[in-house]
């Protein structure tokens, strides 16, 4: 808490962080609560998606609304969950399969959403901040608080437990 | 047929917008926030105000740092006056005053056993005032020099070593110096003769080895009140701390820390302790009820005398550590004063 803002060491760094601040707590309080249903938990899982923003805050792109909100939703999402692992006591694999998040309801025509929107949070997460954002499985990694190697089985599960779910649907 | 990243991807950007649509307009949620989380924020948003400075400052404090060590190898050819006040060495030279812990040195503990791997401790003003910033940060070998600027430039001085290498030397000429405690440990008190200089404060934690100094524009009761408010950064806070209290004991040892305020006013005492150790405490007079504090299980201790404190223990899992506080007040009044507790990091 106390190094990160200083790791924001451009004027452009810090006003794009300080106006993600304003813009956004609110919003990331409404997803942590989601997931912890604890309001103490919930500042805590809002504190460090600010830290893990302000570490990157150089790749965070604000020239798009939507993918802003998405990206800060995302992150929060994903530091709630890993406080609820820590106050549950969950492996990483337990998290990576149990772990519920937002709730997400795809009634649209893309068979493979329908399938990707059922995946457990985790798997979700990493699928959206690699195909939607396009970061990199270093990055990823960095903002699901995790290592490059981690990040990439992840995505191979996450891949593969879609691809059982599509099979299953008769999709592929 | 397979799943392709051009599918996954048209996938992703579905969910991506299925996800966003379930969720209220960012401008719509206005939580109310803690004071504890806007606390905390405040302090990182104001770390942030000054980066450029910050990065200056780190290379000037190098500097800074070599003079001192170099400085120190001069003074010590021949002081004037040493005298060992409560454990510190206290050397005055003809211009300067030389404080230090003998036969202790960072990465060093009390008991003499090389832990030279060991992390140093880190330190923290927990009562700094919120107009200053810190622009520099320096730390090697367990010693520690911040300096912090407030909105007019007037700067603030935060110092802390240990054994030869933490020695600390203050400029003896020019001011009024008096001695006394803080927190049962010895202090001296540096008030500057001329208004344009700043004062400062010295004192030592015979527990640790430790000497701490803090130089500011502040008069003398600020800045006592800002030396008392030193803590461990890895340590916890009482935060609820009702108004008119004062801190009058504040002891640490490796598994336990304990820390008791006075309302002199009031008569009356509160006691915050934490630790790895069992605490152990009489159950004479008592009722044991279990509570929760800040969802964690609690047990309280409410005394069965009016005039005697009550208690509370609890433990946090994660941690492994037990706290208990005691303090004259009512069951809910006494777990909103434990849930005030927080990790000063």
């Amino acid at each position: 808490m106390m190094i990160y803002l200083a790791m924001i060491d451009s004027p452009e760094g810090k006003s794009k962080f300080t106006k993600l601040y304003e813009d956004y707590r609110g919003l990331m309080y409404h997803v942590a609560e989601k997931v912890l249903h604890n309001h103490h938990d919930a500042e805590d899982a809002v504190h460090q998606a600010f830290v893990t923003i302000a570490e990157r805050i150089d790749i965070v792109d604000v020239s798009v609304e939507s993918r802003l909100r998405s990206y800060v939703v995302t992150i929060t999402e994903n530091r709630a969950i890993d406080l609820y692992r820590s106050r549950q006591k969950w492996s990483c694999d337990e998290l990576d399969e149990n772990a519920v998040g937002i709730p997400v309801e795809y009634e649209g025509p893309n068979e493979a959403a329908q399938c990707m929107a059922k995946l457990p949070a985790r798997y979700r997460e990493v699928l959206i901040l690699k195909y939607v954002h396009g970061y990199s499985f270093r990055e990823t990694a960095r903002l699901m608080n995790t290592t490059e190697v981690n990040a990439k089985k992840l995505a191979l599960r996450a891949k593969g437990k879609m691809e059982a779910m599509c099979r299953e649907e008769g999709i592929l | 047929m397979m799943l392709t990243d051009k599918l996954l991807a048209a996938a992703a950007a579905e969910v991506n917008e299925a996800t966003l649509r379930v969720l209220p307009e960012p401008g719509d949620c206005t939580p109310e926030f803690s004071p504890r989380f806007e606390r905390k924020m405040r302090r990182v948003l104001r770390r942030g105000n000054h980066p450029a400075a910050y990065r200056v400052m780190q290379r000037a404090a190098s500097i800074v740092l070599v003079l001192l060590i170099g400085f120190a190898s001069i003074l010590a050819v021949s002081p004037t006056v040493r005298a060992g006040v409560y454990g510190w060495i206290k050397e005055t030279y003809e211009t300067f005053v030389r404080y230090e812990f003998p036969g202790q040195s960072a990465g060093h503990d009390r008991k003499g056993e090389d832990q030279t791997l060991e992390k140093p401790v880190k330190y923290v003003m927990t009562a700094l005032p919120e107009r200053y910033t810190n622009i520099m940060e320096f730390e090697e070998y367990g010693n520690y020099i911040a300096t912090y600027a407030d909105e007019e430039g007037q700067v603030l001085h935060f110092s802390y070593g240990s054994g030869n290498t933490g020695s600390i030397y203050i400029e003896g000429k020019g001011y009024d110096v008096t001695s006394f405690t803080i927190c049962g440990q010895q202090a001296d008190l540096y008030m500057a003769i001329d208004a344009s200089n700043s004062n400062g404060i010295i004192w030592g934690d015979r527990n640790s080895g430790t000497i701490f100094s803090i130089s500011a524009y502040l008069d003398r009761d600020e800045l006592i009140k800002l030396a008392e408010s030193v803590r461990r950064a890895d340590g916890y806070l009482l935060t609820g701390l009702p108004d008119g209290y004062t801190m009058v004991d504040a002891r640490e040892d490796s598994e336990r820390y304990i820390s008791v305020f006075i309302n002199e006013k009031e008569a009356q005492m509160i006691d915050f302790t934490y630790g790895f150790t069992d605490l152990y405490l009489g159950m004479d007079g008592y009722d044991i009820v279990p509570a929760m504090v800040d969802g964690k299980e609690a047990e309280l201790y409410l005394s069965r005398e009016p005039d005697r404190n009550n208690s509370v223990i609890w433990s946090d899992k994660e941690t492994r550590l037990i706290f208990y506080v005691s303090a004259p007040m009512e069951r809910d009044e006494l777990i909103a004063l434990a849930e005030s507790v927080e990790p000063i990091g």
